[in-house]
């Protein structure tokens, strides 16, 4: 899979890794922003609780 | 890895005019097993890779930001030189209803948090940090004033709650008067144990009938939340709002 990936990528290595860490970057915030509060509420919802 | 084979196949071998035969290589088999396992592979690296990172925001990140902010609130919640300023109401009349402000030196010495009407997670007890147990007594009063805050995660205001021990106060602030509680005793019971925050818990050591006690309840062992922890104090003196907090707080007069 991210060996497809990187040879998909176009460029040289310097020009790859830069993408690669552009995509690892937006990764991250849409974690941060979307998939951690969604898993939040999901993993630790209200009626896991009773005292 | 794939070199050239000789081929039992006839039409695998081709003739020359000169003679020269050239026998055609099998094509290498796409070895799709072997792939799909790489693929399982590398999702499943990719997953643990998400789940380490959603466990350290949550434990570190979340918890830390949190607690920053419900801190904050709960320092500026009717202080400042603003002219409209907000003030405790004197009556809960709502969930959610923001009464009083909870002070604990044992937690740290800035440590502070709001306490809100009901127990719900939004927003009383994620975004406010305390809330207290609807129909349970209102601070200072006879019975036991009941609440409940987050262990971990949601800023975690109860965090360090295993850490109170003999001698160590809890204040509560109101509209009229600063309540301070004396620690008693910690208990760990069931979730399903909600005799603890009875008017006269009996599983206090000592408990009558009239005491004015006050409960504080939070998950444990953190992030695990099997249990319930329990610490029981007693009221130990009143202050008059107008006489400003209690000295040993080191509030400046805030």
């Amino acid at each position: 899979m991210y060996s497809w990936l990187w040879h998909k990528l176009p460029g040289g290595k310097l020009l790859k890794s830069l993408q690669c860490l552009t995509m690892v970057g937006l990764a991250l915030v849409a974690f941060y922003f979307w998939l951690f509060p969604w898993l939040d509420a999901i993993l630790f919802s209200e009626s896991s609780t009773k005292l | 890895m794939f070199g050239l084979q000789k081929s039992t196949n006839p039409s695998d071998v081709t003739e020359l005019p000169d003679g020269t035969r050239i026998i055609w290589a099998p094509l290498p088999k796409k070895r799709t097993g072997r792939q799909a396992l790489l693929a399982v592979g590398e999702t499943a690296i990719t997953l643990g890779l998400i789940l380490a990172l959603f466990v350290g925001y949550k434990a570190f990140l979340q918890d830390s930001l949190v607690a920053d902010t419900q801190n904050q609130k709960a320092q500026g919640f009717g202080g400042g030189a603003d002219q409209h300023k907000l003030r405790f109401p004197s009556q809960v009349h709502k969930q959610a209803q923001i009464f009083g402000r909870m002070y604990v030196p044992r937690f740290g010495s800035k440590w502070t948090r709001l306490i809100a009407e009901g127990t719900r997670w939004h927003p009383v007890l994620n975004e406010i940090g305390i809330g207290h147990y609807v129909g349970t007594s209102m601070p200072g009063e006879v019975g036991n004033f009941a609440v409940a805050a987050h262990r971990g995660g949601f800023g975690g205001a109860f965090k360090e709650i295993h850490r109170l021990v003999a001698g160590d106060k809890v204040y509560v602030e109101t509209r009229n008067y600063w309540y301070v509680y004396k620690y008693l005793q910690t208990k760990i019971v069931d979730p399903t144990d909600t005799s603890v925050i009875d008017r006269v818990p009996l599983e206090l050591t000592g408990s009558v009938s009239g005491g004015k006690y006050m409960t504080m309840t939070s998950c444990t062992p953190i992030f695990v939340n099997t249990h319930r922890i329990v610490v029981w104090l007693e009221l130990d003196q009143v202050i008059k709002a107008s006489d400003g907090p209690p000295r040993e707080l080191n509030l400046g007069g805030n």
